[in-house]
């Protein structure tokens, strides 16, 4: 009868007798009902949400109503707790937890995405073991799996007698979500967890003094320190957590399915850290402080791992950069000036007056080909012998270089064609030359064409004529020019003959110059201009107090200007640089492009001495890897952007024009506000720019709107745009040193951040070659190039989906007092 | 001599590219199988030229990318064979057997020989204030007239005279060897 009494009080909501667990409470006689224990005796039953324990008679010994909101009767238990627990493994109790947006999952590559899978614990009361726990995710962009593979998608159940039980949440796009586990019959036992998701940055890098406190990069050279940093408010939940870093060898995904073990191979012990709450900058870890060995080869790859659970294995829940992945988390590069580990051999050939050639080649060409062809095409007055350095050093590090007569003479034309019949020649001769050496150990496929000075044209020549204009290769196509490279280009053609169209095009070439000098008063000097006009990704590495011929060994004695490096270093950089561009564009090794892309004041080949003074752009191939947020060439209003939105100039001067000095010199002349730019200006140049400038004690600001269609920045990594200082400006001159500014990016939300880029790059001060009593040499342009997550770092809360404005700032602490600057192509970069 | 040359220079005003070269040694060629000249615009195949060795400064003899004068011999420009600046000696040809008595060597405005098409080299010619050579001297340099079989045989020839007048250049004569 009681039974019944509090199975009714239970139907109707009434709250049931406050002390229902004694056997002495019963509703009339006192008397305990026997009736339900027949048949159990020594049991306990549950009868409607009543837990009744029978004693060895049979008869009832204790009665217990279970509170339905958070137990639940269990036959031959009694009331059990039935709260489900839910655990984020790694995660403090409660904060919202971080989830790495990675490619989807799928049963193939299970193995290895799951160790970058948040691992969520689920728990009950030991006696809980009937039902099923229901376990739902809101929102989109992540998924449930099991610890074993198989796809939960967003909603799964698990056997409560399972318990305890992981599964494990992944994260394939940016998103808020929350994981809820119920129990059915248990009303209030839900219980839920929250994550969220973006994008892991790489956990290397170098500490700032400013804001974002780290840099974040994954190619060090290998006479770097090598730091991590967490980011304490990406990682919120881990506050507090100790953790150490692993620096292992990179495995290759399959490799870490089968064997995630931890072994550490910095020299030392692996360091170990805790979260602090605070700031990045002070969760910056030295992982590895001595030189990175590097036993064979130039670069050595590795993978990071922030081991959180201290098992010295890698599971889900830790954090890992490389494991998973095809490209590695670090990549120390060792001395790219220093002579490769094959011996190299040289010979001569010649099948005619113009196709004469030296070829150098690894003797363990057979073991390590088929490799790339490299060749040659030297300048005017210059000799195909006169490049022994590049070629044996090229060879030394996997390559066959030749290095030909050059039919300079006459002109671009003739030097373009003996490009052209000495690319064939060789082709033709390889499989018989040196004994048939080189047979079958050379990739056709893999052409890099070098050129200096009038030869520089001419390979640009060359390839524009294949495409342009017909002419008949016979052993290779325009497809298998994978590089062209151009010291110190004469321009004697427009840019529209003289094209390197859709190849990936590099310019070399020095201030002090004293023939191809690169100035404003001769259009056949204006290289800029052949770089301008590449239509895939461009790159320039310019350096000062270098002249013409110290990138060969026996050209006169031409550089003119200050601290002149000579040829010795002058060759370091040629080697180093070149060996990065051959690596990038003929093997596909990305490590290299962090060369080509970093501020070289900032991070440079090892081999190259701190005072060479380099300036360097980079530009990815717009039609894949790039959008254009103003180039100012579609769009000439200087209040309009190329991306179709505002431009608000906060400047005490801002002109845009195409990218060519007005009157022909160097000398400052007011009315001349491009003064010094010779990037365009002749037939076929279209390249324009911004120059703008600011006063001492004037703050300023470039703000460019963005509109609603390109306002998700969250598919790509950077933000970059170039800047040269204008030579000879009175406030270039005040200035009289490098130049930066402040980088910020603002939010729908009105929310803003901002970098000061000093530390990340700077913009070089031009030259200081003299003419006309003044000083400064044709403006260096400088590609500044900055994370997009960065922004995010410290919590910035800033919403890279929703960006409504880019702003440049002048004129503050934190960026150069004054300046003026030309500034082209900002760019959003994948 | 040099100081001869800087006197003619500073005579013949700015017009001039380069003091007068002088003439040390002249020689008609002929080839069995034609060569394409690539030093004028108009690319001729020639089967007969002359070839001079010439005395110059050093400075001018400079090879450079551009800005460098251009050698002619009357209205064309000469296919130089070396530098000459190590020796102050330069060894060329041009298209035909040239009376030099009544054709000038002279340094002319800079640009790309293959840039000079006969208008351009008749114009160059008309500036040019160098008076040809005397006859004696066109005599005591004369070589007898050589006959060679083509491009290769003319360098190779060129190759020699390289190595007698300008040994500084002798990875240029070097090269032409290797030429089959």
């Amino acid at each position: 009868m009681l039974v019944r009494l509090l199975a009714f009080l239970y139907v109707t909501g009434c709250t049931p007798p406050s002390a229902v667990s004694g056997k002495e409470e019963t509703e009339d006689s006192g008397t305990p009902a026997t009736d339900e224990c027949d048949e159990h005796s020594g049991e306990v039953i549950c009868l409607e949400g009543v837990a009744i324990t029978c004693d060895a008679k049979g008869d009832i010994s204790r009665e217990r109503w279970c509170d339905p909101a958070s137990t639940i009767c269990i036959d031959g238990t009694g009331c059990t707790d039935c709260a489900i627990d839910l655990t984020v493994v790694n995660a403090q109790p409660g904060v919202r937890a971080f989830v790495p947006i990675r490619p989807p999952a799928t049963a193939d590559t299970f193995a290895w995405q799951r160790f970058h899978m948040r691992p969520v614990r689920i728990t009950a009361d030991p006696a809980l073991t009937t039902g099923k726990v229901t376990l739902e995710l809101s929102g989109t962009g992540m998924n449930l799996w099991s610890p074993d593979g198989e796809p939960l998608g967003t909603s799964t159940t698990v056997r409560a007698a399972d318990l305890p039980q992981r599964i494990l949440v992944e994260a394939t796009s940016p998103s808020e979500t929350s994981i809820s586990a119920s129990y059915r019959d248990c009303s209030s036992a839900t219980q839920t967890v929250e994550f969220w998701s973006g994008t892991q940055p790489p956990i290397t890098g170098y500490p700032l003094t400013d804001y974002p406190y780290f840099e974040r990069v994954q190619v060090f050279n290998s006479n770097e320190v090598i730091r991590t940093a967490i980011d304490p408010y990406r990682h919120a939940d881990r506050h507090g957590l100790p953790y150490t870093v692993y620096i292992v060898d990179h495995k290759r995904p399959e490799e870490w399915a089968a064997d995630p073990s931890l072994i550490d191979i910095s020299l030392g012990a692996a360091e170990t850290a805790t979260v602090t709450d605070t700031s990045v900058a002070d969760n910056v870890v030295d992982a590895w402080t001595s030189d990175v060995p590097i036993p064979s080869g130039l670069t050595r790859t590795f993978d990071v791992v922030f081991d959180f659970d201290d098992n010295l294995t890698l599971d889900p829940g830790d954090i890992a950069i490389g494991p998973g992945d095809a490209d590695p988390g670090l990549t120390a590069v060792g001395d790219m000036a220093a002579t490769g580990p094959s011996s190299v051999q040289l010979f001569g050939q010649s099948t005619g007056m113009w196709t004469t050639q030296r070829v150098y080649y690894p003797i363990d060409l057979a073991e390590i080909g088929p490799v790339p062809l490299v060749v040659i095409s030297h300048g005017n007055g210059h000799h195909y012998t006169w490049y022994d350095y590049l070629g044996y050093h090229l060879a030394s590090w996997g390559y066959v270089v030749m290095s030909h007569t050059n039919n300079t003479g006459p002109g671009i034309e003739t030097a373009s064609t003996t490009t052209l019949t000495n690319t064939d020649a060789f082709l033709q001769l390889m499989d018989t030359a040196e004994g048939g050496a080189l047979s079958g150990n050379i990739d056709a496929s893999r052409i890099v064409w070098i050129g200096h000075s009038r030869g520089g044209e001419g390979v640009v020549r060359a390839y524009d004529r294949i495409v342009d204009e017909g002419y008949a290769t016979a052993e290779y196509s325009a497809d298998d020019i994978v590089l062209i490279s151009s010291i110190a280009p004469t321009l004697f053609y427009s840019v529209d003959q003289s094209d390197p169209h859709d190849r990936p095009y590099h310019l070399f070439a020095g201030a002090a110059d004293g023939d191809v000098h690169g100035s404003p008063t001769s259009q056949y000097v204006q290289y800029f201009r052949i770089l301008s006009a590449a239509d895939s990704s461009s790159q320039m590495t310019y350096l000062q107090g270098v002249g013409h011929n110290e990138f060969n060994c026996c050209g006169f004695a031409d550089a003119t200007g200050p601290a002149l490096i000579g040829r010795t270093e002058t060759q370091v950089v040629s080697k180093s640089y070149y060996l990065a561009l051959i690596r990038a564009y003929a093997d596909g090794d990305k490590s290299m492009f962090d060369y080509l892309s970093r501020r070289a004041d900032v991070f440079r080949p090892q081999g190259i001495s701190d005072p060479v003074v380099i300036a360097n752009t980079y530009r990815p191939d717009p039609s894949t890897a790039l959008r254009v947020i103003d180039d100012f060439q579609s769009e000439h209003n200087l209040e309009r952007s190329a991306a179709g939105d505002s431009v608000i100039i906060d400047a005490d001067e801002a002109y845009e024009n195409i990218l060519a000095d007005g009157d022909g010199t160097l000398n400052w002349n007011p009315s001349d506000l491009m003064n010094g730019m010779t990037q365009a200006g002749y037939s076929g140049d279209t390249n324009r720019g911004l120059v703008v400038h600011w006063e001492p004690e004037t703050e300023g600001s470039i703000t460019w709107l963005i509109p609603d269609s390109m306002a998700d920045f969250s598919p790509y990594t950077f933000l970059s745009f170039r800047a040269a200082q204008i030579t000879r400006h009175p406030l270039t001159m005040g200035l009289a040193t490098s130049l930066s500014v402040i980088v910020e990016v603002v939010d729908q939300a009105g929310r803003t951040r901002a970098i000061p880029h000093k530390e990340i790059g700077q913009v070089t001060h031009p030259y200081p070659r003299s003419t006309g009593g003044e000083y400064g040499w044709s403006n260096e342009f400088n590609t500044i190039r900055l994370r997009l997550t960065d922004f995010l770092a410290d919590g910035s809360g800033l919403d890279l989906t929703d960006i409504s404005a880019v702003r440049l700032r002048f004129g503050e602490s934190s960026s150069s007092p004054i300046g003026a600057i030309g500034i082209d192509d900002l760019v959003l970069e994948y | 001599m040099r100081h001869v040359w800087t006197f003619l220079f500073l005579l013949l005003g700015p017009m001039a590219y380069g003091a007068p070269p002088a003439l040390l040694h002249v020689q008609n060629f002929s080839l069995e199988q034609g060569h394409t000249y690539t030093w004028t615009a108009a690319r001729p195949t020639i089967t007969e030229g002359t070839i001079v060795v010439v005395e110059v400064s050093k400075a001018d003899a400079r090879v450079a990318q551009v800005g460098s004068a251009v050698l002619y011999v009357g209205a064309t420009p000469a296919e130089r064979a070396n530098n000459g600046d190590q020796d102050g000696r330069i060894i060329a040809f041009v298209p035909g057997h040239v009376d030099l008595s009544a054709t000038p060597i002279f340094w002319g405005p800079p640009t790309l020989p293959e840039r000079v098409d006969a208008a351009a080299g008749r114009a160059a010619l008309k500036a040019n204030k160098v008076p040809a050579l005397k006859t004696e001297v066109i005599q005591t340099a004369t070589q007898p007239a050589v006959h060679l079989t083509n491009t290769a045989g003319l360098y190779r020839h060129l190759a020699d005279l390289i190595d007698a007048h300008a040994p500084g250049d002798h990875a240029w004569a070097e090269g032409y060897r290797r030429a089959p």
